[in-house]
């Protein structure tokens, strides 16, 4: 079979995977080129998405029956598999011709975990010992897999992934009933236990070996399983609290099949952006779940970005004046970006803050016009929520209700996984 | 860079002047020559030392500033159009008043230097990684491009870490100016963009060093991809022209010939 067929099956196959960053890792190798720690973003598709790596399957072909995946064991699709020649090859022609910052590599389950983790390492430690390759690997760390392969894997890649894909054991018992939750949430902490204890400052020593230096990262789906997104964002909490993720993404369900255990309809793109915009919340300004989302109100909001429903629902937290406020404080106010907030502080240590400055900072003052001041002089004086959440809301109608409300769907499942 | 810093430093030599006269021998007595002794010893040289002392001082001031301050300000005269005058006044801002002064974005001059150093440093950003190179026949992989701003001397230490052993060059069409990178070392000549060049030819690949190791072309490949790496239930053109204007598409192998996007707003 031709190259190019192959390519094009297996990259197919692999673009439901939404991980795509080529970050934390700061390798570099004299013969082979090195890895920006920042990351590298190569290229954009027409869907708007950054290629960063090569990504692809090591082989479609599995043995596990997923309801929401497109190589699910049932369905009559070509099966085709690589060679490690032919990734090591494709890998380093393209990382030369700086199409790619590295591979990343995952695979269909076609054998024992073992041998299947044995077959994406081999890849990476071709690329490393033969030919002396100093870019980006991130390779899919295989549930089920035992310690010593998971540790081999490890040595090799910058970034390991096991994609938990659905947020509680009972979804996972519904849509994907071969996987085992607790299994994938074995082979995490192990990864981290492994990442935490190579890290330079505990080690101390600069030959130490590392492992997967730019951390682990994983995968939920959004809308293939009726869970509202307090049980999403109470799991990412936890993953990065207690495993030390470097990163939840969260992908849109895509329809690949007509399986009736799955809902049909358009991609949930708005529910997936507004998890990512709480999820910034949750890591770089400093909220709680339990500050965006709770158990009468499971559901982020659709048409309000979760900072903005917040400061509606705390209206005693505001007018925040933008003088004197610590950068926790100005972190919470609408319209203000991590970087906006340094830029305020700075304006203040060099001699004075003025409300008519505020927009050259890179304040969004179309929100955050209604919740400072700036020495006492306030840009708008509206206090009224509905009034505020109509002037927010580019979809509200008139009152300032929403048209149409978000559904948290059926509570059925709600084994949430524990960690 | 020199040049610049040498401007700073003028600036700052109106602080450094210490007013110390020189020793003057006089010549306009015919007395014997009482200071004879005195005026055949070799004078110190009053201004050089006072020179020293400026430039000893500039020095201080310049590196107490901080890299990311001078960093701004070598991005900012790299911008086209140029923003000289503002970037100078930057520069002087930030080590006579403090680095504080120099971040307070309600200045005119300062928002100016700093937006144009934005704009230089996502345009290096962007194409360390959008540069496409090819091998040439003789091993080395070569890469043209046309950057809205003066960034290729920024581009290549990059490169250079990411290239290792292997030679490779840069060209800016636009300014006619190119880096050819061997060893570790570059050179920097000016060689003219030619349409006409070709993918070197089975025969030439033969005889001459071929680094590739596909079984297919490489180019070709990628292509292939790109387009099957693309989630079409998940179409957005438009973003991708945010991140990607269609005035870089010329040098892309995967989008030099698409014509489908819809037209960069911005052009």
């Amino acid at each position: 079979m031709e190259l190019m067929t192959k390519l094009e099956i297996l990259a197919s196959g692999a673009r439901y995977d939404a991980s795509c960053a080529s970050s934390g890792s700061n390798r570099s190798s004299s013969s082979g080129g090195a890895c920006t720690p920042s990351g590298i973003c190569h290229s954009w598709t027409g869907d708007g998405r950054c290629v960063s790596l090569l990504k692809v399957l090591y082989t479609n072909a599995c043995r596990y029956d997923c309801a929401y995946c497109p190589n699910r064991a049932s369905l009559d699709i070509r099966r085709v598999s690589f060679t490690p020649e032919e990734l090591v090859s494709i890998t380093k022609d393209f990382y030369r011709r700086n199409y790619v910052e590295g591979l990343f590599l995952s695979s269909g389950i076609f054998s024992d975990p073992d041998i299947v983790m044995e077959r994406l390492t081999e890849v990476a430690r071709r690329l490393r010992n033969e030919e002396g390759f100093g870019g980006y690997i991130h390779l899919k760390a295989i549930p089920g897999a035992g310690e010593r392969a998971l540790r081999e894997a490890g040595l090799w890649a910058d970034r390991l992934s096991a994609n938990i894909e659905l947020p509680t054991a009972d979804s996972l018992a519904v849509l994907a009933p071969q996987k085992d939750g607790g299994q994938i949430l074995t082979a995490m902490r192990y990864l981290s236990d492994r990442i935490e204890e190579s890290a330079p400052r505990l080690t101390g020593r600069r030959s130490a070996p590392l492992f997967a230096p730019a951390g682990q990262s994983t995968q939920i789906i959004i809308g293939a399983s009726p869970e509202p997104d307090r049980t999403v964002l109470r799991l990412a909490s936890g993953l990065y609290g207690k495993l030390g993720l470097r990163r939840v993404y969260y992908s849109a369900f895509v329809p690949t099949n007509d399986d009736p255990r799955l809902p049909v309809g358009a991609p949930p793109l708005t529910r997936e952006h507004r998890l990512y915009q709480a999820d910034w919340l949750l890591r770089f300004y400093g909220f709680s779940v339990n500050e965006l989302v709770d158990e009468s109100t499971p559901d982020l909001d659709a048409d309000l970005d979760p900072k903005s429903a917040w400061a509606l629902r705390n209206p005693n937290f505001f007018p925040v004046d933008l003088a004197r406020a610590g950068l926790e404080e100005i972190l919470r106010v609408p319209g203000v970006g991590t970087v906006g907030a340094q830029r305020i502080l700075a304006t203040r240590r060099a001699g004075g803050l003025r409300l008519d400055a505020l927009p050259r900072l890179g304040i969004v003052m179309k929100r955050a016009r209604y919740f400072v001041t700036v020495r006492g002089t306030r840009a708008v004086a509206e206090t009224d929520p509905d009034r505020l959440r109509a002037l927010l809301s580019p979809t509200a109608d008139r009152r300032g209700n929403q048209t149409e409300k978000s559904s948290s769907g059926s509570i059925a499942f709600q084994r949430e996984f524990e960690f | 860079m020199t040049r610049a810093l040498f401007s700073v430093g003028a600036a700052l030599s109106e602080k450094g002047n210490t007013g110390i006269p020189l020793f003057e021998q006089s010549t306009d007595h015919d007395g014997p020559d009482l200071f004879k002794e005195v005026a055949d010893t070799p004078r110190p040289d009053f201004r050089q030392a006072a020179e020293a002392e400026v430039a000893e001082t500039a020095e201080r001031a310049i590196l107490a500033v901080g890299s990311d301050i001078w960093e701004n300000f070598e991005y900012a005269l790299r911008a086209e159009p140029m923003r000289i005058p503002d970037a100078v006044e930057y520069a002087i801002r930030a080590v006579r008043e403090g680095r504080d002064k120099a971040a307070d974005r309600s200045h005119t001059g300062t928002r100016a230097t700093l937006s144009a150093a934005f704009k230089v440093r996502r345009e290096i950003l962007r194409f360390q990684g959008i540069l496409r190179f090819a091998p040439d026949d003789d091993g080395t992989y070569r890469a043209f491009f046309e950057p809205d701003n003066d960034i290729l001397e920024v581009l290549v230490p990059s490169f250079l870490r990411r290239f290792g052993v292997v030679p490779f060059s840069i060209t800016d069409v636009k300014r006619n100016r190119t880096a050819e990178a061997r060893g570790g070392r570059v050179a920097w000549t000016t060689r003219p963009y030619s349409p006409s060049f070709v993918e070197p030819t089975q025969e030439a690949v033969t005889k001459g060093v071929n680094t590739e190791t596909c079984a297919e072309d490489v180019e070709s490949l990628w292509r292939a991809y790109y387009r099957a790496t693309e989630n079409p239930s998940r179409s957005n053109p438009t973003l991708r022209l945010k991140f990607m204007p269609r005035r870089y598409w010329r040098h892309l192998p995967e989008l030099s010939d698409d014509q489908t996007a819809p037209h960069d707003p911005g052009e």
